[in-house]
């Protein structure tokens, strides 16, 4: 009996743990999103009321604002990061070293935004949050291609997922279809299938860095357009497949 | 045991014929069976077959045109075959539902350029 119970609890235990992980962790980037228009709303009050009277008062007011804003900042593109890596884990399919290198990159940029929340909270007068703002704008372009590219991966991996079930499809129906209509129909279909391989391999070219370029940005829009022509190209090829099994009964 | 009638004659004394529970129950079971083989036969005999279709043709002059239905594959009842035909509705499906959009996923709308600009 303490077995039976043993099992079941364990069971209970390992149902889905990472979709969960990746839910809870969507719940708190929406919270600090949150957060952050607001702190956002409360920067640019203070900062017109600053410009408007040059108080030390409301010079005091905007400092603390302003470091609320960055602070906040800061902790949603945390967050941001470490979301789409809970996604990546989530994901069908992500090859395992494709989630390892993001995961470092995750690494890096939570370690530099970490000590960019210590200048921050360090700083004792606007010129100081100003620059480590500055350094932010900086930084933020690489931040966000990182993460466009991973999203791309994930994205680029719902359709290799899919396309890795057509060969058996593809073998299994072969087997039954000795009628010369449908052996046409299943070459149309394994060619329309492989247009997809032509659409990835494009995207695997926008992936890739190029040679000697320092500003290298990843066209995320122009690959989920790629994706979704090569996901209809697949549909196409079941469709195919469909039909002549149709025709077989 | 016999008696004598007013008439002079004997008259035999019978038995009363009495029915115990475990008979009714029998007697009760035996015609539910007969009946249900009754509504069996009969619905066998006087049930509408549908072996043939006539299908009338209004635009050629009423006349009418008998088809047999198409012959039933070996493969409606192969497991195998139709495992596949299982697969391949699952996969068609899983393929409608493939989002390459998700909005979730798009970057925060953040704010660049925050300062005060008292320089």
């Amino acid at each position: 009996m303490f077995k039976i119970c043993l099992i079941i609890l364990l069971l209970v235990l390992s149902v889905k743990p990472v979709h969960a992980d990746y839910n809870q962790s969507y719940s708190d980037y929406q919270y600090l999103y949150s957060q952050y228009r607001k702190s956002f709303e409360d920067f640019t009050v203070s900062k017109a009321t600053y410009e408007t009277y040059k108080t030390l008062t409301t010079q005091n007011d905007a400092l603390e604002k302003m470091r609320g804003v960055m602070t906040d900042r800061a902790n949603i593109v945390s967050a941001y990061l470490n979301l789409i890596l809970e996604k990546m884990q989530a994901g069908d399919g992500i090859p395992a070293v494709q989630i390892s290198t993001y995961r470092q990159i995750v690494g890096t940029q939570d370690s530099w935004l970490s000590g960019h929340q210590k200048k921050i909270a360090a700083a004792a007068t606007l010129s100081d949050l100003d620059d480590i703002s500055a350094d932010f704008d900086t930084r933020y372009p690489q931040i966000l291609n990182e993460t466009k590219k991973a999203v791309g991966i994930i994205l680029v991996s719902k359709n290799d997922f899919v396309y890795s079930k057509m060969p058996d499809l593809f073998s299994r129906t072969e087997s039954y279809s000795q009628d010369i209509t449908n052996l046409r129909s299943l070459a149309v279909a394994k060619t329309k299938a492989q247009l997809w391989e032509g659409k990835r391999a494009e995207i695997v070219t926008l992936l890739t860095p190029k040679a000697n370029s320092y500003n290298d940005v990843f066209d995320l829009y122009k690959a989920q357009q790629l994706m979704i022509e090569g996901l209809q190209y697949l549909k196409e090829a079941s469709s195919f497949l469909k039909e002549i099994v149709n025709n077989l009964i | 045991m016999t008696q004598i009638a007013d008439g002079g004659e004997l008259i035999k004394e019978t038995k009363p014929v009495s029915l115990t529970k475990p008979v009714i129950i029998l007697l009760v079971l035996a015609s539910v069976f007969i009946l249900a083989i009754g509504i069996g036969v009969s619905f066998a005999l006087f049930y509408p077959r549908k072996n043939t279709t006539v299908v009338i043709d209004n635009t050629n002059n009423g006349n009418t045109f008998e088809t047999k239905p198409k012959p039933v594959s070996k493969l409606a009842t192969d497991s195998a075959f139709l495992q596949l035909k299982s697969d391949l509705d699952g996969f068609i499906s899983e393929l409608d539902r493939i989002d390459l959009i998700e909005p979730q996923l798009a970057p925060p709308n953040i704010d660049l350029n925050i300062n005060v600009q008292i320089k």
